[in-house]
């Protein structure tokens, strides 16, 4: 049975001007739909700034989606018992009150949701002790890193919760202590209860979650088994993921580098929102050149689009975008005029020129996710394959 | 060219985080020092530029020049260093050009030629954009690399860094590593401290394994992962996160600093401690395959072979 069901969520934030006035709104996450069941793991991976917080944040009840349904047990969220949901925030010593002690700390979701003084402080040791917290009367400053990830744990499962929420809850910790969280983590999926994982290290992901969901720039653009989603994956951002991983081997073949920087969810491109990235992106026919070469203007006219150029002599420019000489005629004379307008800081006209001959159909249609196996990839080169090509392995 | 540590033993109050470090870096090489929190690796870091509230003894020499006397004329100079927290150690209320030329500044360069310097320091670290920008502007590996070019403004030999991809999300972690492949490839020798095997196996170069102030371990990188010799590199490596299968924690907590175990720093943890890891100094580095171990199993009347 579904536990959590997420549909079409959408969440932006509102922006403050003078006085706490409301003077607009920035979208970060874009109609992300997920389900868990009971005993599931799901992850959820992506650079900084992809939307994996806000995710974890509008998944536990904690912030209202904009947009879309968020349903606990089959009912709305925030009618959601509390004492269910479990979360442990990206800091997890800072989810410890300083001036309570660790103990009062664990035991205060328990007296929230109406046990009495006694048992709940018996119940916070015992859980104490089952995450490896030998500091009853301790308090958070007294406690090491590993301790205090340890000790809020503890605070999110002392509640037996079903469903718990984690936003990149080993990132701060060291090896050893990771592990140790993660095998008392996977110890939960297998007792049934249902785990979504945010984090950026695909590392640590691997190990625990059976599936995975990958968000960029606010949208979930794929989608599948975590066996799939690693050794075979369908979405090209997914395997630049993965290439990028530094997996504890020497000599591991290091993928490609993933040029540029993410994009915001508050000023996404057209299209496929990781195209001017994108290592596989569809060549248009009238293009017959090096397809690197195509990707670098590809992302040089992103950058002016963004207002991210400083102007500078041609040659300059081309250096700094990893520009080569185009190979085909028409591309290299368009790429010209456009580097002699951005010398002279004609940003919007150099990137509309662009924009005549360095355009795919990448940036025209937002492709959804579309199913290929036990995966499912926002990607045109997935499912109809014969309209773009087949996608492009490792 | 080298730069040569002996012995270095740093004191705070009645704790000693490192006690007793020894290691050689030639120009051009890579060191990388690598343990669980609590270690000694920060402190490890600032002993060699001079920036640690604790006593240090030891010595510490660059090409023959005592380090430790005058840290500060080695630092930012010879001696390079970029921290842990790299958004948090620029001046907020500067640009990131200005904070780069202000150490050329101070360095007595001419205050047009400083932010020129600036502007092309900001470009070999592979963020040219990003030169008007205040640091709260920055992303995380931007900032990194803004302090990395703040480092490099003194054309140091040597670059110090601390947890260089602690934070980092993998693309931009794996494009701050190509850079310091790049920067050691033009010559600059690296001293790398991580928790991080992953960083450590990008790298390459030179491992040391830094456990309780005390080296465990030190070996070429490639030799750590496939041959490892101590006991606490073993459980390591099983700690460190990769594959599907899940890691094995270590079991225990790492020692206090004020008040280490006596012998192997590591025995109360150690699977195959026996009484002499129990009893007496920790262990000489004994020979241990391409590397050295701080382990009994390596020294007279043991047999390494029994660890497996």
């Amino acid at each position: 049975m579904t536990l959590l069901e997420l549909e079409g969520v959408s969440k932006a934030y509102e922006r403050r001007g003078f006085l706490g006035r409301t003077v607009g709104a920035d979208p970060a996450l874009e109609g992300v739909s997920l389900s868990l069941d009971r005993g599931d793991a799901l992850a959820v991976v992506g650079e900084s700034g992809a939307g994996k917080s806000t995710l974890a944040r509008v998944a536990a009840g904690l912030d209202d989606p904009t947009e879309g349904s968020v349903r606990f047990d089959g009912a709305p969220i925030e009618n959601a018992d509390r004492s269910r949901i479990g979360f442990v925030f990206q800091n997890p010593g800072a989810s410890l009150d300083p001036r309570t002690s660790v103990v009062d700390s664990v035991t205060e979701p328990l007296r929230i949701a109406g046990v009495a003084r006694g048992p709940a402080r018996e119940r916070a040791r015992e859980t104490l002790d089952g995450v490896g917290v030998d500091a009853a009367a301790a308090f958070p400053n007294e406690l090491s890193g590993g301790q205090a990830a340890r000790a809020a744990l503890a605070r999110a499962l002392v509640t037996d919760p079903d469903l718990l929420v984690l936003d990149e809850p080993t990132s701060a910790l060291d090896v050893s202590v990771q592990a140790a969280v993660l095998s008392l983590l996977a110890e939960r999926s297998e007792d049934g209860t249902a785990v979504l994982f945010v984090a950026h290290d695909l590392r640590v992901v691997r190990s625990l979650c059976e599936r995975v969901i990958a968000l960029y720039a606010g949208e979930a653009v794929a989608r599948g088994s975590a066996s799939e989603f690693f050794d075979d994956p369908a979405h090209p951002y997914v395997r630049a993921l993965v290439a990028a991983e530094t997996p504890p081997e020497p000599n591991a073949a290091g993928g490609e580098a993933l040029p540029g920087d993410p994009e915001s969810a508050a000023d996404p491109p057209g299209g496929c929102r990781f195209h001017p990235r994108c290592p596989d992106v569809v060549l248009p026919e009238t293009y017959d050149g090096d397809p690197a070469g195509f990707r670098a203007v590809l992302r040089f006219r992103r950058a002016l689009a963004d207002g991210d150029v400083r102007s500078a002599s041609p040659t300059a420019l081309r250096e700094r975008f990893g520009i080569p000489d185009l190979d085909d005629a028409d591309g290299e004379r368009c790429l010209r005029a456009a580097l002699d307008r951005a010398s002279e800081a004609n940003f919007e006209s150099a990137a509309a020129l662009l924009g005549r001959v360095f355009s795919t159909p990448c940036e025209k249609t937002n492709p959804g996710l579309r199913s290929e196996g036990e995966q499912e990839a926002a990607c045109l080169r997935v499912g109809d394959e014969s309209a773009n090509g087949p996608r492009i392995s490792r | 060219m080298s730069l040569s540590v002996r012995d270095l033993r740093v004191t705070i109050g009645d704790a000693r985080p490192v006690d007793g470090v020894s290691f050689d870096l030639d120009a051009g090489g890579t060191l990388c020092v690598v343990g669980e929190s609590g270690a000694g690796k920060t402190t490890l870091c600032e002993a060699l530029v001079g920036l640690t509230d604790g006593e240090v003894d030891g010595s510490v020499t660059l090409d023959g020049e005592d380090v430790l006397e005058t840290p500060q004329t080695f630092r930012g100079t010879r001696i390079g260093f970029v921290f842990q927290d790299a958004a948090g150690s620029l001046n907020p209320v500067m640009t990131a050009r200005a904070n780069v030329a202000e150490g050329l500044r101070a360095r007595g360069v001419g205050r047009r030629d400083a932010r020129e310097r600036a502007d092309d320091l900001l470009a070999r670290v592979g963020a040219p954009e990003v030169g008007g920008a205040h640091p709260n502007e920055l992303s995380g590996g931007e900032a990194r690399r803004v302090a990395l070019a703040a480092a490099l403004a003194g054309d140091p030999d040597y670059l110090v860094l601390d947890e260089p991809t602690a934070g980092l999300d993998a693309p931009t972690g794996r494009a701050v590593l190509s850079l310091l492949a790049d920067l050691r490839d033009a010559g600059l020798a690296l001293l790398v401290v991580t928790h991080d095997l992953g960083t450590v196996a990008a790298l390459g170069g030179d491992a040391l394994v830094l456990y309780g102030g005390k080296t465990m371990e030190r070996a070429p990188v490639e030799a750590l992962f496939d041959d490892p010799a101590h006991p606490y590199t073993r459980a390591l490596l099983d700690a460190a996160p990769g594959g599907y299968e899940l890691p094995t924690p270590i079991p225990g907590e790492p020692p206090s600093p004020s008040n280490p175990p006596a012998g192997c720093r590591f025995h109360p943890r150690c699977p195959h401690a026996t009484d002499d890891c129990r009893m007496g100094e920790q262990p000489p580095l004994y020979d241990a395959g391409e590397g050295e171990a701080s382990c009994v199993y390596y020294g007279p009347g043991y047999d390494p072979e029994e660890l497996e």
